[in-house]
């Protein structure tokens, strides 16, 4: 049941709200449950108004409402099931996003200025350890987008209740999004390793908390770049714009370093990003990559000037390959899983600068600059070591100044 | 707590609820009641508003064996009620057999509104609530929604499955029916009819349900996926694509071909759907379009398993599978050279699974002990793998298309039907989507509930196998936000939009989903129930095919059943344009199974006509030793032939108002069967002549003269230049015959004909308005397309308007053209008007 404000120990701010206080100790929500302290987004004890909003994705498992009262908290006997699978082909997590807002189930709490953390109460009834994320959905634009904060995973002890935290840093988040206009969170479980549902695990959710910081933090200033600046890492917050993918055993790791504790010179600034492909144990199908959002492409001149403007844009960047020989990557500018791909041939232990014309990406995608993405492609591999890349200064110049598809070394 | 359930099974009965009336209940009898009324399940019955004719409370269901047809109750209480339901079983009539109530599937409607119409506005619907979904019984229970607000209705539908080994002959029983505190007999009676549905489905589909099912079930499993791949099978409508979480390797492959066993086993399980029952007729391979070599690798990677598998099992499952991958390339810019290339990897990769299998010979001998024959059938069956693409006929694709599937309207003339028969002899597919709209066949929720079942009745009379429709469950919301572009987006409630896909009610998905209603799996709806029945119906007519060319070889002529169809659907279908009554809809399908028995007395029907006139002509071939005897209809010739007698029956319904002709045939052993053939009403035919050019008139018609046109009289119609200047996007002729007066509450059916003299692939789009006395604004009626040569345009329908409200008819417009202002329209000369047929009824 939602908008439900607890007392707690906030005794000194609820003089506030104690308009429509029962005897429980528990109030409805009058007010707008943004301002409460504490809400209780769902304690799972009726389908419709507790269940039917969770939005389960491909391949991810399912929701069930469990009515044991073994794996209920709160008392209530009933709880959230999760069987999760995630994607068996392409080893994916799986997935399931709840929505801050609703207008059947009149709720709208998308409001994240004063949200402290969420607070989920799991229980493993599994013999193993479950990885779970948990993070927000600051956009879901379709039913088949969405943007994620980065996925940071925790364990759930088997047989055990287990309390998981997401900690909202309104200074990061709002360096990329709208803190007043979050559309959602998610609950991830590692990849379960089967199509079969009956093999999925089984674990328990109880009640869903917002807590709420009495005075609201200050917000961040959110993404701001230079005028021909697509990213250049200067900023270490700009990491949350990059988003790094590969097959769940082998994922690279990604992140902004100083270049020098790398024994390397950044060809601008100080700072570069670092990213890291591993060997797979056996081949999956599946590469690895870093995909920049969206969002810097909006932020970008290329979605300040007109369309045959944009075409006239060249992208330029700086790759080193630490590996010890000749390595191809694969550069795509990425448009609702379309893409115009490059091949970027990169030769050991130097820093290289590639420059692409934005022609042909605008003209296959009209809309590119709203929704467009850049991602750095590198295949599969078996080979029994890491493969580091670094990347540095992403930047626009016009074709004119800049002769599109040149190399510099 | 939620209220629970019982559920008891009585001695004799099966009782599917337990009343928990506080006070004895008041038992009435459905024909006295004025809270219950029974309507064919065909019947669109809305929760409120507009009128319909109530029938007297009883179920009265007419069925084959194998067979599963529904009826329709209809609960209108005084006041606020709950209600509850008790089958029973039926007895036979002159034995002990019975028809056991638990092979009864017992559903409530589901409402969604309406607010505006797409096709309804053609049918004369109304707005408002309109029956979809179908909750099964007992979940309506345990929601706890098996109640109804005073002012509004609620129909149940009661799907009778008859087993293939049930008696044929009539049964009887009583329902139950506990409504607020009365307890309301309902009479039943079953007929049993010895024919039986063939259990080995003939017909071939691709109904994707791997859109959006996992948001809607709160499941995005593999077994969930099962579950709709089976659901569809249910209604005899296999899946597309059966596995979609695949990054396309040996592994995933390999798993392909074993849900490919799984679904051929599930469809021709006997203990789910009866002996000799095959449902799972095909099924798509996922494919790379990137180039020849990953084309084909992909395909080898795919039927190699299929191949392997199919071999263990015994059982030729290569031969089930297609490929569809070119969605609509015309709509889409695709250009007809890369269809080309993309059938042209399609050819080599054939070319290779043939020598893939060759090779593999040996090992699928010595492995799963098939011998060379079944090898050699594996082979021969690549030939039917076929690549459908979703594009009707046009030059520009000439050679680059392996099998077309055009929209349902391409196959309104005979010359395209001709035109598909000649490109794709061997297997013909066909699809809906979005468009075209009604009057041609549809799938939304605003248009005719028999229009999903006349889609399998013209399936078989057009040769089109196979049928595709691209989502039965898209549970996302494809809108536009303002006015900025169309994005799927999530749902609040799955259940109260209609137009989930833009403004099309009902486009998009054919199930509802079950988990919020209690429901592992999805709901059906009332369009996807009317679906199965008309590819059951196409079941019954093969099997009535099957006899008329049997007897055609016998007696050394050429003839099938199409002209018994054509006649049997005559007063429903003009080409592809659908229109007619419930009630027509029901005395044609009484007559297909009348047809169905009929056959079995060896007399066949080989040929019909209809003149447009007025002027019906039957041919009937009496095999020797059977006598006939005929009513309402008169002998015209006789002549003698191979093993029987060859008598033409004409019928001049300009001058009768007989509804039926009737067809007894007596056989050797003196069995008699009876046919009968519903006619199409008394028909008027206005003719034009030398005074009609004077009743067109308007600012766009510079001549209107009397000619011949094609051997007929005609009216020539020239219409001036529309220029660019202008904002009228049309060139408008009104019409005001001398017989305005004889469009009215008498008539079913009007049908002009009109002669299009335009170029070879010149197509011209027609509205008919017309002005009704009461009404301000003018009311369309009739759209649709004129192609080159003769043009019947169908007004239909026409007696099911509301003639109260509207008033007589003052005029008919005719618009020609649909071009955005601005553009310039040509005067032309093209045109000819030849004349009016009113179908009485």
């Amino acid at each position: 049941m939602k908008q439900t404000i607890r007392l707690g120990s906030l005794v000194g701010v609820m003089a506030l709200l104690l308009g429509g206080c029962d005897k429980g100790g528990e109030i409805s929500s009058s007010v707008n449950p943004s301002d409460a302290p504490e809400t209780i987004y769902s304690d799972f004890v009726d389908w419709d108004s507790d269940f039917s909003f969770i939005r389960v994705g491909p391949a991810s498992g399912a929701i069930y409402q469990n009515e044991n009262p073994e794996y209920s908290r709160d008392g209530t006997g009933k709880s959230c099931l999760f069987r999760p699978l995630g994607s068996y082909a392409k080893k994916e997590p799986a997935t399931f996003l709840f929505p801050n807002y609703s207008e059947k189930y009149q709720f709208d709490y998308r409001d994240y200025s004063s949200t402290k953390e969420l607070v989920f109460d799991f229980y493993n009834a599994e013999e193993k350890e479950i990885n779970v994320a948990v993070g927000l959905a600051p956009s879901i634009p379709t039913a088949y987008t969405n943007t994620l904060t980065k996925t940071e995973w925790q364990t759930l002890a088997p047989k055990t209740w287990s309390t998981i935290k997401y900690q909202v840093d309104q200074t990061s988040l709002g360096f990329l999004f709208d803190v007043t206009k979050i559309d959602g969170f998610y609950v991830q479980f590692g990849n379960s390793g089967t199509r079969n549902e009956e093999e999925a695990p089984h674990i328990y959710l109880d009640n869903i908390k917002i807590e709420r910081y009495i005075v609201a933090p200050p917000k961040g200033e959110g993404l701001r770049l230079d005028p021909m600046e697509f990213m250049n890492f200067e900023d270490p917050l700009q990491e949350m714009a990059v988003d790094v993918a590969g097959p769940a055993d082998a994922k690279p790791d990604g992140g902004i370093v100083k270049a020098t504790s790398v024994g390397l010179e950044a060809p601008s600034g100080d700072y570069i990003y670092s990213w890291t492909c591993h060997p797979s144990p056996k081949n999956n199908g599946y590469w690895s990559s870093i995909i920049f959002s969206s969002l810097v492409t909006e932020a970008s001149i290329l979605h300040q000037v007109d369309a045959t403007l944009a075409k006239q844009l060249v992208l330029n960047f700086w790759i080193y390959n630490g590996t010890n020989s000749m390595k191809w990557m694969e550069f795509d500018f990425l448009y609702a899983e379309q893409t115009v791909y490059s091949s970027l041939q990169l030769k050991p232990k130097e820093w290289m600068k590639f420059s692409l014309s934005m022609e042909p990406a605008l003209t296959k995608f009209e809309n590119f600059a709203e929704g467009g993405k850049l991602r750095f492609v590198y295949p599969e591999y078996t080979e029994n070591e890491d493969y580091p890349f670094y990347i540095d200064n992403l930047y626009f110049s016009w074709a004119s100044e800049t002769r599109p598809g040149s190399i510099e070394y | 707590m939620k209220k629970g359930i019982h559920l008891l099974l009585l001695s004799g009965g099966f009782l599917l609820a337990l009343s928990y009336a506080s006070k004895p209940a008041l038992r009435v009898k459905a024909a006295d009641s004025q809270e219950l009324w029974s309507a064919p399940f065909v019947e669109k019955v809305l929760r409120s508003g507009r009128k319909y004719v109530h029938g007297t409370g009883e179920i009265n269901v007419d069925a084959a064996k194998d067979e599963a047809e529904a009826a329709q109750i209809v609960l209108e209480p005084e006041d606020n009620a709950s209600y509850r339901v008790t089958l029973q079983d039926l007895k036979r009539d002159g034995g002990d057999e019975v028809y056991a109530a638990s092979h009864i599937d017992l559903y409530q409607a589901m409402y969604v509104n309406v607010p505006a119409l797409f096709n309804g506005r053609v049918r004369n619907f109304s707005s408002g609530y309109y029956p979809d979904a179908m909750l099964p019984y007992e979940a309506a229970m345990k929601k706890g929604v098996n109640t109804i607000a005073k002012g509004q209705r609620l129909s149940l539908y009661f799907d009778f499955n008859i087993p293939f080994n049930q008696k044929e002959g009539t049964y009887r029983g009583t329902f139950l029916i506990l409504l607020g505190n009365k307890e309301i007999e309902v009479p039943v009676t079953l007929r049993v009819r010895n024919i039986v549905v063939n259990p080995d489905v003939s017909t071939l589909s691709m109904f994707s349900d791997t859109w959006t099912h996992c948001i809607g079930e709160y499941n995005g499993s593999q077994r969930m996926q099962d579950l709709y791949h089976k659901a569809l099978m249910k209604y005899r409508v296999c899946p597309t694509s059966l596995v979609t979480d695949t990054a396309g390797t040996d592994e995933d492959a390999a798993y392909y071909a074993e849900k490919v066993v799984e679904m051929y086993h599930y469809g021709s399980d006997e203990t789910v759907f009866g002996p000799g029952a095959d449902r799972f007729t095909n099924f798509t391979i996922p494919v790379s379009l990137a180039s020849a070599v990953s084309y084909s690798e992909g395909f080898q990677r795919y039927l190699k398993p299929i191949v392997q598998v199919s071999c263990r099992e015994k059982v030729n499952l290569l031969e089930r599978c297609r490929v569809y991958c070119i969605d609509e390339p015309a709509a889409n810019g695709t250009k007809p050279s890369y269809c080309a290339t993309i059938l042209s990897y399609h050819q080599e990769a054939l070319s290779k699974i043939r020598k893939m299998i060759e090779d593999l010979r040996g090992e699928l001998k010595n492995t799963y002990g098939v011998d060379d024959a079944f090898v050699d059938a594996l082979v021969a069956s690549t030939s039917k793998i076929h690549n459908v693409v979703t594009q009707s006929y046009t030059k520009d694709f000439d050679g680059t298309i392996d099998t077309y599937c055009p929209l349902f309207d391409s196959y309104d003339t005979v010359a395209m039907r001709n035109k598909y028969q000649e490109i794709n002899p061997d297997e013909r597919w066909w699809y809906g989507c979005l468009v075209p709209a009604a009057p041609f066949p549809t799938y939304h929720i605003d248009d005719l509930g028999y229009g999903p079942r006349l889609v399998g009745w013209l399936q078989n009379l057009y040769g089109v196998r196979g049928n595709l429709y691209w989502a039965t469950e898209s549970y996302a919301a494809y809108q536009s936000i303002g006015g900025g572009p169309h994005y799927y987006r999530y749902l609040d409630d799955y259940y109260s939009t209609a137009a989930l896909f833009d403004i099309y009610p009902g486009e998009g998905y054919l199930f509802r989903p079950g988990k919020t209603m209690g429901v592992d799996g999805p709901l059906p709806t009332i369009r996807l129930t009317s679906i199965r029945d008309g590819l059951e119906e196409y079941e019954l007519m093969e099997s009535i095919q099957k006899e008329y060319r049997k007897v055609a070889q016998t007696i050394g002529m050429s003839f099938d059943a199409s002209s018994s169809f054509t006649s049997m659907i005559s007063k429903m279908v003009n080409g592809m344009q659908l229109g007619g009554t419930v009630d027509d809809f029901v005395g044609a399908r009484a007559e297909l199974l009348d047809l169905s028995e009929f056959s079995d007395s060896g007399v066949v029907f080989p040929s019909y006509s209809d003149d447009s006139k007025g002027h019906l002509d039957y041919g009937v071939y009496v095999p020797s030793g059977v006598t006939l005897t005929v009513e309402g209809a008169n002998k015209i010739s006789e002549e003698s032939t191979s093993g029987g007698t060859l008598y033409h029956y004409g019928v001049d319904m300009t001058s009768s108002s007989a509804e039926v002709a009737t067809f007894k045939a007596t056989n050797a052993e003196g069995k008699t069967y009876s046919l009968k053939r519903r006619l199409p009403g008394r028909v008027v035919v206005h003719d034009v002549n030398s005074q009609s050019p004077a009743e067109f008139s308007g600012a766009d018609l510079t001549g209107a003269s009397f000619t011949q046109k094609d051997g007929e009289n005609a009216v020539q119609l020239s219409l001036r230049a529309v220029g660019s200047d202008e904002v009228k996007r049309f060139q408008k002729v009104t019409w005001k015959p001398s017989y305005l007066s004889e469009f009215n509450d008498k008539v079913v059916k009007a049908v002009f004909k009109f002669y299009f003299d335009g170029g070879e692939k010149e197509t011209l789009p027609l509205l008919m308005l017309v002005k009704y006395k009461n009404k301000i604004a003018l009311s369309q009626e009739v759209s649709l397309t004129l192609k080159k040569g003769e043009n019947l345009v169908s007004w239909n329908n026409i007696a099911g308007l509301d003639w109260a409200d509207l008033g007589a008819v003052e005029k008919i417009d005719f618009r020609f053209a649909d071009v955005p202002s601005g553009v310039a329209l040509p005067a032309r000369s093209d045109l000819y008007f030849m004349g009016t047929t009113l179908y009485q009824g």
